[in-house]
């Protein structure tokens, strides 16, 4: 029935099939899928009546401008609520990347998911959600626009191009796997090297290779692992947390970061510092070098 | 006299000769009780010698089968994780449940406790000393009457004209029951706030009017006319809610704020009352209604509203059950009912019926994955229908060690963020990652989160769960068959337990004249109404042969009353086998294997009338039923009642011409064989090796007759592949051989045909006759697989998988002690030679000894020179230092050497 509703008054951007959607986008263009549990979830059918079913302005202002196709899901579905919902995805399960129904998914012309809006705290506020949604389609935009010329670019202007894409870390692209220290044994190469060697390698891995942001930090956090499990500099590991952090405080790494100054960093230097006020022949100190 | 004299001389030498002191608690008592008999004189209580030595003889079985148990379960090897520690607890736990608690179990109404004299009843749960773990008999009402025809008289098993007769009376009772859920609920506001005030007189009261209704002498007739009317159902209720809550209990919530309160309104609303006592095990049930009185203290309001109810009663119960706090139990509640007003819950939600609730709202996790900050998380950020809860552990990143190198068994893997991260744990760990233990309780507890039935589970090592989707429980990363349940109403953890609770509850007006019989049998049996008891638990089975509960409480109370009466054990064991068995294999011989065998085999003397009765079971076991299960408690328990060898040999003989024609037990059967005979040669000492003999001719002749038809071949080599793995953990190079050679004549299409080129050493292949075995947690499927490790020692090769960490890699037992010259192993991949590997040497497989050989890799080939290391072993094993490495095969594994001759 909902459905149905929203049948009843689709927008001109708004496809009526998944497959529609698809066509519609084409090779560079986002379209949004929205999802929502139709038969088992009330939280998602009051998002689905606010936001498609009653237009809500700030949403309504979003999704007009793109296109853009409501999926039903449905929990243990009868048949008619399979027909429902293979009316708009045909035999396609939901495309991975989805976490959470309800939620705003933009997808890419290949049907990847690239980036969604599906947290309690976006959904539940009409605003925040509509300018979540509305900054992942610009993003899109941006982001495609630079995966093109770095398609056609070479050697260092390419490098630089895509990690200018990988900037965009709201989004994901296809194709592009997360660089993972512990998957990648970069964290076993590291623990058969001296620190500075370590050091050296490290640096100079980041000064070549295109990481996104996040894989920028994760290889950090493999380093300063690897600093901590072997006792090394105090400064140095401080340096490399604050860095680490900088790069983006508010994300999850960003978030180890400022945990590990907290939990490993600052009582190592209150623990220095209590013992430099002792009297102590200047002999027994650590050396420590700077990062 | 004389006689008397003479039988209590011969129980008291044999007590001595055969150890008193090594029999379980429950054969002690049975001793004490057959002295205490012969010196009474009492016709019963007659000293049997056979049966004496019939005990003595199975406790020494029982012994030896404790003795095979092995101590990792049919060669799993068991690594360190959490998941796997999770596994094995559920086992432990199994033998320390008492699962019957929730029967009301009375205590002892002395002269000075009676109620006239003011002093307190007492109904705290009593246990039977007894063998069997959770067999707990009733205690009787002092107070109670002898009443002539009725006391202390245990009625003959029924006949089939007794059952028709409860048959039509059940019917009846079932329309009633139907009826009344459909109509109008019964209410009856009688009890007032004074009531409460003294919960044992108001007990007393209760007890008359129930008694009194149905006079002296009850049939199931009569208690089932009487149940019939809702008025009575609400006394038997309020009767059974009483004794299991205890008086001191109920006068300490009495006394509380907004106890009375909760205690009018549960007492005057039948349905209420019924959905608190018959849903679920009431261990604690003082304690979990005190829970519910400081939950309804602070939302009075609510107390009204069904569904606060359900939640409020299904928390409070289970937090009691399970010991957790209050605290703990407010915060749950709360999380829950405010969810639930909210609107954030799952539609399943709405509708779960009392005992399917408690799953949710009792779920193990009080603090981490089940506080309400994650919870509260998850339910806003995992919303999916029922179905998607299955795939949600693949939204973890696997990694057993973080971005920065810390392992997830360490603190330092979650410690940065969690504070970040507002201790929410689904969140830290969706972020971060984790490995099975993680990815399972975040598939979980995601459906818990949103009001689902859901629980995680061990498999050896590796951690998995469960969602129930519509009435079925879909298995969600799942690797393995044995799979320990974490959270249970009995205290067992197999998956078939769970299917049974699943269908006894679904299957409701059975299951709720099932457990008001079993209240009322309890009642009688308080008050020495025996033959009523035992006709009340007899309709209460066939009312609900599902409730394994009543089977419990019921076999407690035959062997509290008539421990001797073969004639109703062997009923009892028959009732199972015609009931139960049809479907529930597992459960059906987990009741035998505890409950019954020990009671009924010392009665049995006659080993045809055994094998009859055993036959009669296998003969409902095609396939493995419901899940794959363990046979061998089962068979042990079978075997322990074998007096001599030639029984022994008998029982093994029929044993396995029956289960070795049945493709699924095959393999099982074999691998208990074979533990059993290696076990029964180690510690028979000379005549055991004898036995050994006939064991292992049995054994291969029943191997031999394994299908190896087209159509059964995949079994049979699955059969042997567990057997040879078996036998590859116990080191038994003999059967490791055997088995091996047997399966390349059987299923030879199995084997590969590698012509490898490499160079070896001086000296013969010492390894070829011996066996092989690896680090790896064999799955399900690698399992079937082992024959081909046996190929790996062979020239043409097999596969055998790698794991190499700390002292787990590839260990070998060679024919016989020798001289070694050097070893090749050829690997089916590159080599990952960033870590060094080294070759140690053992005379015991206990303790190594590095033997500095030089290793050389190429590519994927490895030679190890032991020339100069001087080594001499009969165990020989790769290691290689450092960080895990388990992708990839052995396919080559070749020692040189030169076998020492004894001199």
């Amino acid at each position: 029935m909902l459905m149905a509703l929203a049948g009843g008054s689709a927008q001109a951007s708004q496809s009526r099939t998944f497959e529609d959607a698809l066509k519609k986008a084409g090779k560079d263009k986002p379209f949004v899928m929205f999802c929502y549990g139709a038969n088992y979830d009330n939280a998602s059918i009051k998002i689905y009546e606010t936001y498609i079913a009653k237009h809500e302005k700030n949403m309504h202002r979003v999704l007009s401008k793109t296109n853009y196709v409501v999926v039903p899901v449905y929990q243990q579905p009868d048949e008619k609520e399979k027909r429902e919902y293979e009316r708009v995805m045909g035999k396609r399960g939901l495309p991975g990347g989805v976490r959470s129904i309800p939620c705003f998914a933009v997808l890419d012309g290949g049907g990847n998911v690239r980036g969604a809006v599906q947290s309690r705290e976006e959904l539940d506020d009409p605003e925040k959600a509509a300018k979540a949604l509305a900054k992942l389609l610009s993003d899109f935009d941006e982001q495609q626009k630079l995966l093109e010329k770095s398609a056609r670019a070479s050697g260092p202007r390419k490098e630089e191009l895509q990690r200018e894409a990988l900037s965009y870390t709201d989004l994901k692209i296809p194709g592009h796997a997360l660089y993972d220290p512990s998957q990648n044994g970069l964290v076993q190469k590291l623990q058969l090297m001296e620190i500075p060697e370590a050091n050296t390698y490290i640096r100079t891995l980041l000064a070549g290779g295109t990481f996104s942001p996040v894989e920028r930090q994760m290889v950090m956090a493999a380093f300063a692992g690897h600093v901590r499990r072997s006792k090394g500099p105090v400064p140095m590991l401080r340096a490399l947390y604050t860095e680490m952090r900088n790069i983006d405080p508010t994300s999850t790494y960003g978030i180890y970061a400022e945990g590990a100054l907290e939990l490993w960093v600052e009582p190592l230097e209150k623990e220095a510092d209590s013992s430099t006020t002792k009297p102590q022949n200047a002999t027994d100190q650590p050396q420590k070098t700077a990062p | 006299m004389s006689s008397n004299l003479y039988k209590l001389l011969v129980a008291v030498i044999l007590s001595i000769v055969t150890g008193f002191c090594c029999y379980p608690l429950g054969e002690k008592l049975l001793i004490v009780l057959n002295l205490r008999d012969a010196l009474a004189g009492s016709a019963q209580g007659k000293l049997d010698k056979e049966r004496q030595e019939r005990l003595s003889k199975m406790e020494e079985n029982r012994k030896l089968v404790d003795a095979s148990k092995p101590k990792r379960r049919r060669g799993i090897v068991i690594s360190d994780s959490t998941a796997n520690d999770d596994w094995q607890k559920g086992f432990e736990e199994e033998d320390t449940a008492k699962a019957v608690e929730e029967m009301p179990t009375d205590d002892a109404l002395d002269d000075e406790g009676s109620s006239e004299n003011g002093a307190e009843l007492d109904f705290s749960s009593y246990m039977l000393a007894d063998c069997d773990p959770d067999l707990v008999g009733i205690t009787e009402d002092k107070d109670a009457r002898e009443i002539p025809g009725q006391t202390d008289v245990v009625p003959k098993a029924m006949d089939s004209k007794a059952r028709s007769a409860n048959s039509a009376a059940l019917r009846k009772f079932a329309g009633v029951l139907g009826k009344a859920a459909k109509g109008a609920p019964y209410v009856n506001p009688e009890l007032k706030g004074g009531s409460w005030k003294s919960p044992q007189e108001l007990y007393k009261a209760l007890e008359q009017r129930v008694l009194t209704k149905l006079g002296e002498k009850p049939t199931v007739q009569s208690v089932v006319e009487y149940l019939s009317a809702p008025e009575n159902r609400r006394d038997l209720a309020l009767v059974t809610l009483i004794r299991r809550a205890g008086i001191h209990d109920l006068e300490e919530l009495a006394a509380q704020r907004g106890g009375v309160t909760v205690l009018n309104a549960l007492s005057s609303d039948l349905k209420w009352l019924t959905n608190t006592l018959y849903s679920g095990p009431t261990d604690k049930l003082g304690k979990g209604l005190q829970n519910m009185g400081l939950i309804f203290s602070r939302f009075t309001e609510d107390i009204n509203d069904e569904t606060t109810r359900r939640i409020a009663t299904t928390t409070a119960t289970e937090f009691a059950r399970e010991g957790w706090s209050q605290k703990d139990m407010l915060e749950r509640f709360t999380y829950y009912y405010s969810s639930y007003k909210e609107g954030r819950l799952n539609k399943i939600f709405d509708s779960l019926a009392y005992w399917e609730t408690r799953l949710v709202t009792g779920n193990r996790e009080c603090h981490s994955w089940g506080s309400p900050a994650s919870m509260a998380w998850q339910r806003d950020n995992v919303r999916l229908p029922v179905e998607g809860y299955l795939g949600a552990s693949g939204q973890l990143v696997y990694r057993l060690r973080n971005a920065a190198g810390d392992s997830v068994f360490s603190g330092e893997y979650l410690a940065p963020v969690m504070k970040g991260f507002n201790n929410i744990t689904a969140l830290a760990h969706r972020e971060i990652g984790g490995v099975c233990g993680a990815c399972s309780h975040y598939g979980a507890y995601g459906a818990l989160a949103s009001g689902i039935p859901a629980m995680t589970m061990g498999e050896p090592g590796h951690c998995a769960y469960t969602v129930r989707v519509g009435n079925k429980w879909e298995k969600g990363y799942s690797i393995y068959w044995q799979h320990g349940m974490h959270k249970t109403f009995w205290g067992l953890h197999d998956w078939e337990f769970l299917i049974l609770t699943q269908d006894l509850y679904s299957d409701a007006i059975p299951t709720l004249m099932s457990d008001q019989l079993a209240a009322m049998a309890t009642l009688f049996a308080a008050k020495r109404m025996t033959k009523a008891a035992f006709h009340c638990f007899d309709a209460a089975i066939q009312a609900q042969p599902l409730n394994w509960p009543v089977w419990l409480a019921y076999a407690g109370f035959l062997k509290q009353k008539a421990p001797q009466n073969k004639e109703r054990w062997t009923d009892l064991c028959l009732r199972v086998v015609d009931t139960l068995a049809e479907k529930y294999h597992n459960v059906a011989a987990t009741f035998q294997a505890r409950y019954i065998y020990p009671n009924m085999l010392p009665l049995m003397p006659d080993k045809r009338e055994r094998n009859k009765l055993f036959g009669a079971f296998f003969k409902k076991c095609d396939d493995f039923g419901v899940n794959r299960w363990d046979i061998t408690p089962l068979l042990n328990a079978q075997f322990a009642g074998c007096n001599t060898e030639a029984e022994k040999l008998d029982y093994m003989k029929t044993v396995l011409s029956i289960l070795m024609a049945k493709p699924d037990y095959s393999g099982p059967v074999l691998t208990w064989g074979l533990e059993t005979s290696s076990k029964l040669s180690d510690a028979d000492g000379g005549t055991g090796d004898r036995f050994q003999a006939e064991f292992s001719k049995l054994i291969t002749s029943a191997m031999r007759r394994m299908r190896g038809g087209k159509k059964d071949a995949d079994s049979t080599w699955a059969g042997l592949g567990e057997a040879i793995h078996t036998a590859a953990t116990n080191g038994d190079n003999f059967t490791f051989q055997a088995i091996g050679k047997l399966a390349m004549q059987k299923c030879k299409k199995h084997f590969p045909k590698n012509r490898f080129k490499f160079r070896g050493f001086t000296g013969r292949i010492v390894s070829a006759k011996g066996s092989i075995r690896t680090g790896v947690t064999l799955a399900d499927n690698a399992l079937k697989q082992s024959c081909l490790h046996w190929a790996v020692l062979q020239k043409n090769g097999g596969v055998i998988p790698i794991k190499f960490e700390g002292n787990t890699g590839i260990t070998v037992k060679l024919e016989s002690s020798s001289n070694l010259n050097g070893v090749v192993a050829l690997f089916d991949c590159p080599i990952k030679n960033d870590r060094p590997f080294r070759i140690e040497a053992s005379e015991d497989g206990q303790n190594w000894e590095d033997t500095g050989g030089k290793v050389e890799i190429n590519g994927s080939i490895m030679r190890i020179d032991l020339r100069n290391a001087q080594a001499s072993a009969r165990y020989v094993r790769l290691l290689r230092e450092g960080d895990k490495w388990d992708t990839g095969n052995i396919v080559g594994f070749y020692v040189y050497g030169k076998p020492i001759r004894k001199s």
